[in-house]
């Protein structure tokens, strides 16, 4: 024990000394640094029912799936809760201390930067490029992207074929030539889903947007259609009855998990003992009624196993 | 005061009686009426209830219709059949909004509630194509067929009445439109329950009443409480089972079965307006109800009636028996008063007559005036202590007082003064003796005191001083000042005697001893008392009989002129020589003649006789014949002075012959009458003359008042005059005094030649004494005379 404390006294003073020395010079918080900080930071981007967002004036109120799993964390950790907002193009360098981006199918570093956060959760959806740049946990939610187009578009929407590679395939097929909405960096990003190969014309915004401001971009005419993930896209539907409708489906059935720094892998085994403590004993399902309660309607299988735990 | 009287317990009894009748008759009366205007009421009452029921009904569904309408016409019915018409598979989006229509119709259907009963047992949404899109009870079957479908695509809300495995449901249908055309119905099955429910809020299970919803498919029975009301239960359920239920059974095969409907119940039929069915009404009529009526309630009111009538009668009797009680009670109470009222006065009789008589004993044993015992009392006490003193082997003094000159203050101040004095007395006397000694009052002013338990005679003698000192200080008497004194008399037990009588008797004696001793003085009884007495006693008789007898004599002394050695005249003295007691003294037996008023008797005989022999002397020698009188004698002044006058007469001696012989003591007690007689028999030529003159108490100024001729020498002067020179100067004064006042003189008691020069060369001008005679009997007195005559004859 005597050793430990020691040792633990020895890695702080390092730490100091390091932080001195560079200020971008970061040495990452695992599980032990987190309890012995006593907090846990949450970097998430506001996105469909995972971090939402209120703002009032000045103030911004954050709630939503992931916030409430991780303030559950914080809890189960003993730790204090911290939320760190941050955008789609800054979340990876507040996580891992250099930013990363995706561009030509290829991940591209950037400058090291502060580490704000512990962990990232906001719906992130495991693709591979992400999975260069930091480590998953054991997935949580299921996804997939949809395209969607205004209702008043002539495009009609597939018959499902019970294939779902021959419907991505059908969808595909009517869309050359159209305007679709997508963007980079996120579950949308058009090289993820070979869309310039469909002879689509995709349209990237020309401002930075959130996720769930790509339906009323094409509700505004500047696309006639959008790919949406599946979170999204019941949230869309309901907020904009009658306004949108879903053609089919542009990707696989994705999942999503939390994002941790490679070098912090306990915390992310402490989070999968978690996750799996939570399933097991109904509360993640409480939670997943709470915020996607017609999610089940699309993914019964994933969630069924859970229930039957 | 009349009303009181009338007010009593029985008219009470009787106006309760009469009021409690007329109040049951109020009862009686009262509820005929009120059942009467119950009936109209109740068919009013009824109408309107039923009134209100389809009224409530229709109302009931006329909203139901519009909830359905609003919610076929909600977002979740609109988005819906939007994406459908989209073309938007369930796979891809449209389950969502299959979902939320799904969710929209579950939660209306659990919050549409009245009274806690859910209003919609089941919801459905149905597409033209009879298609089931949602169902809140999926499980169950549903047939579709029963939906005029045809019909609902022109018609926008219809009430249909649907068969189902459980019975006959109402069931509200509503066309739903997308872009103004028809795509679905949406179809609400209403909980019969709530029907029912809606019906019979206003009845109740004590009220027999029948209520039938009469529908196209059927009559449902919503209530019955007419008969057999053990089976009713009125809770309402859920459960579809309407088996064994009386109320809310739906029977369209036996609309009236397990009814108990008649004739005479009140019956209303009214529509329900806006739907297809009517409801049917039965009412058990008011008088037949659990309201008494007429003949029971009459008879009730008879049969209370009559235990009340019975029970004032019972009342009564008690009160009359108690009145009878009550009476008794008074008159025995009255009595007692009457007779604790006697009780009183005779306790203040008794008291009364106690107190007199204590006061009588006190009077009898008591002096009123002084408060000290009496005569009767205190001798009664005195032989009581002389038996005390026998018995202690002690002595015993008893005390005789008399006050010395009471009459005096009695005579001249007055009785009051009298009565004023002897208080003081008593409270004096009172004051002095121990609280073992007897002060009595004896009678007058006489006083006795008994003292027991006497140790020596000084004791007695310093008890008597004690007395008489208590008389030094004057009494105050109106004002006045006054002093008296006191004599003693005392006599002690047992030496002078062993009775209270004696004992009193020997006291007085020395009383009188003390008296005679010259007052404010006290005496011991002695034996010598006694012969003194019994010889005043048997003196008293023999003088008696001596003075009947004529046994005094007179006898004469010569009073002779000192000058001529010649009997001028004589005196006229009496003598007594008694057979028994030999001679007596006129010294001894004229104070007793003086008291027992033998005197007036004596004097008479010595003025008659000695008149008689002076008038036979004047033929010899013209004497004077000097006669004493006693001032007793002058106490009937009067009768005196006529005698004198009459025996002068009667003797012939001349009025100048007669020389009246006084003592000093008349003239103390002068008053007018005297000065009167005096003053005539002067003028008479009677001479008067002051006999034993300086003995008693002289006052010269009488004198001077009385027309006196002489002083007669007292001869105890003259006996004296040799030996005393004192004696002899007072003799020379007086023969002064008498020269100066003109006054003849005559010395008494001359014995010797000596004296009689001495006096006659003084210029005294009488004398008479051994010398020249002793007192001589009338003969010799005449024999004497004669001689002298003859020697002067021969001279």
């Amino acid at each position: 024990m005597r050793f430990i404390a020691l040792s633990k006294l020895i890695t702080k003073c390092l730490f100091l000394i390091c932080l001195g020395g560079t200020s971008v010079q970061v040495i990452a918080r695992d599980l032990d640094e987190i309890q012995a900080d006593g907090v846990l930071r949450h970097l998430g981007v506001p996105y469909a029912n995972f971090v939402t967002q209120y703002t009032e004036g000045s103030k911004h109120t954050h709630s939503g799936l992931d916030i409430e799993l991780m303030q559950n964390f914080a809890k189960y950790l003993g730790v204090e809760y911290e939320f760190v907002p941050a955008t789609w193009n800054t979340v990876f360098g507040k996580l891992t201390g250099r930013n990363s981006q995706f561009i030509d199918n290829k991940v591209v570093y950037s400058q090291q930067q502060t580490i704000e956060g512990d962990v990232m959760a906001h719906g992130v959806t495991i693709l591979d490029w992400r999975k260069e740049i930091i480590d998953f946990s054991d997935d949580y939610f299921p996804s997939a992207v949809w395209l969607i187009a205004r209702t008043e578009s002539d495009l009609v929407p597939i018959v499902p074929s019970g294939s779902m590679s021959d419907d991505i395939t059908a969808v595909k097929a009517l869309i050359h030539g159209r305007d679709i909405l997508a963007m980079k960096q996120s579950c949308l990003d058009p090289d993820l889903y070979d869309l310039y190969a469909t002879g689509t014309n995709v349209i990237l915004p020309a401002k930075q947007l959130q996720l769930n401001e790509m339906v009323p971009a094409i509700l505004n005419n500047e696309a006639e259609m959008t790919l949406l993930d599946i979170a999204d896209s019941l949230i869309a539907l309901e907020k904009w009855p009658s306004k949108i409708k879903v053609i089919g489906p542009m990707s696989e059935e994705q999942r999503m998990a939390m994002g941790f720094r490679k070098d912090s892998p306990k915390l992310r085994e402490a989070f999968n003992a978690y996750l799996k403590q939570i399933q097991a004993d109904g509360s993640y399902m409480q939670l997943i009624q709470k915020y996607y309660p017609s999610v089940f309607h699309y993914y019964q299988d994933y969630f069924s196993p859970a229930i039957e735990s | 005061m009349n009303i009181k009287k009338w007010f009593n317990s029985r008219t009470a009894i009787i106006i309760a009686g009469i009021l409690l009748t007329a109040y049951l008759f109020l009862i009686l009366t009262v509820t005929n009426l009120g059942q009467s205007r119950l009936k109209e009421s109740q068919n009013n009452t009824l109408d309107l209830k039923v009134s209100n029921y389809t009224d409530n009904l229709s109302f009931f569904f006329n909203v139901s219709q519009e909830n359905i309408a609003n919610l076929a016409s909600n977002i979740e019915f609109k988005t819906y059949f939007s994406n459908l018409a989209a073309g938007m598979s369930l796979r891809y989006g449209l389950s969502s909004s299959l979902f939320n229509l799904k969710k929209a119709i579950n939660i209306f259907a659990e919050t549409s509630k009245i009274d806690q009963h859910q209003i919609y047992q089941r919801l459905l949404v149905v597409g033209f194509g009879e298609t089931v899109i949602a169902d809140t009870d999926p499980n169950a079957l549903f047939d579709v067929s029963q939906i005029p479908m045809k019909a609902m695509e022109g018609a926008g809300t219809k009430i249909v009445m649907l068969s189902t495995p459980h019975g006959p449901v109402i069931t509200l249908l509503n066309t739903i439109y997308h872009q103004g055309k028809p795509v679905g119905v949406l179809i609400a099955e209403i909980n019969n329950n709530v029907v029912i429910h809606q019906l019979s809020t206003q009845e109740h299970i004590s009220n027999g009443s029948c209520l039938k919803l009469v529908t196209p498919l059927g009559d449902i029975l919503v209530w019955d409480s007419l008969k057999a009301l053990a089976v009713f239960s009125p809770g309402l359920s859920n459960t579809q089972d309407t088996s064994s239920r009386v109320i809310g059974s739906f029977n369209p095969k036996q609309p009236q079965s397990n009814t108990n409907i008649s004739a005479h119940n009140i019956y209303f039929e009214k529509d329900v307006t806006g739907t297809p069915f009517k409801l049917k009404s039965w009412f058990e009529p008011v008088n037949e109800q659990d309201i008494f009526t007429s003949a029971w309630f009459i008879f009730g009111i008879s049969l209370l009636a009559l235990p009340v009538m019975l029970g004032l009668l019972y009342l009564m009797r008690v009160n009359n028996a108690n009145l009878v009680l009550q009476t008794q009670v008074d008159v025995s109470s009255e009595q007692q008063q009457k007779l604790t009222n006697q009780n009183v006065l005779l306790v203040d009789e008794v008291n009364k007559r106690k107190e007199s008589e204590n006061k009588l004993a006190y009077q009898a044993t008591h002096d009123e005036l002084t408060g000290l015992s009496n005569r009767t009392h205190s001798i009664a006490k005195l032989d009581k202590a002389i038996v005390t003193a026998q018995t202690n082997q002690t002595q015993l003094l008893v005390m005789f007082l008399d006050l010395d000159n009471f009459k005096q203050v009695n005579d001249t101040v007055g009785h009051q003064a009298g009565d004023d004095l002897l208080k003081q007395t008593s409270e004096r006397l009172l004051n002095s003796v121990r609280n073992s000694d007897t002060v009595a009052r004896f009678g007058g002013d006489e006083f006795l005191i008994i003292i027991p338990e006497l140790t020596h005679q000084d004791m007695a003698k310093m008890q008597a001083s004690l007395i008489l000192a208590l008389f030094e200080r004057g009494f105050q008497i109106d004002g006045q000042e006054f002093f008296v004194s006191t004599s003693i008399g005392m006599s002690i037990y047992p030496q002078d005697g062993d009775s209270g009588a004696t004992l009193l008797k020997k006291a007085d004696m020395a009383l009188y001893r003390a008296k005679d001793a010259g007052r404010n003085g006290f005496s011991f009884y002695n034996e010598r008392m006694n012969l003194d007495a019994q010889r005043k006693l048997i003196l008293n008789v023999r003088l008696h009989q001596a003075t009947n007898l004529g046994d005094i004599q007179i006898y004469y002394q010569p009073i002779f002129d000192l000058a001529s050695r010649k009997i001028v005249g004589a005196e006229a003295l009496m003598r007594w020589t008694d057979s028994e007691l030999g001679v007596v003294s006129p010294e001894e037996f004229i104070p007793l003649a003086e008291k027992n008023g033998l005197i007036h008797k004596l004097g008479d005989i010595v003025l008659m006789e000695a008149c008689s022999h002076a008038a036979s002397w004047q033929t010899i020698s013209p004497i004077k014949i000097a006669i004493n009188f006693s001032s007793v004698q002058f106490r009937y002044c009067e009768q005196l002075q006529a005698r004198i006058v009459e025996v002068l007469a009667q003797t012939g001696l001349p009025a100048d012959k007669l020389d009246m012989e006084v003592t000093e003591s008349l003239l103390i007690e002068q008053d007018n009458t005297l000065m009167t007689m005096l003053a005539y028999l002067k003028q008479l030529g009677i001479e008067l003359s002051i006999d034993d003159f300086g003995t008693g108490y002289s006052a010269l100024s009488y004198l001077q008042k009385f027309s006196f001729s002489k002083l007669k020498i007292d001869r105890a002067f003259i006996s004296k005059m040799a030996s005393s020179k004192a004696d002899r100067a007072l003799v020379t004064a007086i023969l002064a005094m008498a020269k100066a006042l003109e006054l003849k003189v005559v010395a008494e008691g001359i014995e010797d030649e000596q004296q009689a020069s001495f006096l006659q060369s003084h210029g005294c001008e009488f004398g008479q004494g051994f010398l020249f005679s002793r007192p001589i009997t009338a003969e010799a007195f005449t024999q004497l005379l004669m001689e002298q005559n003859a020697c002067n004859a021969i001279a």
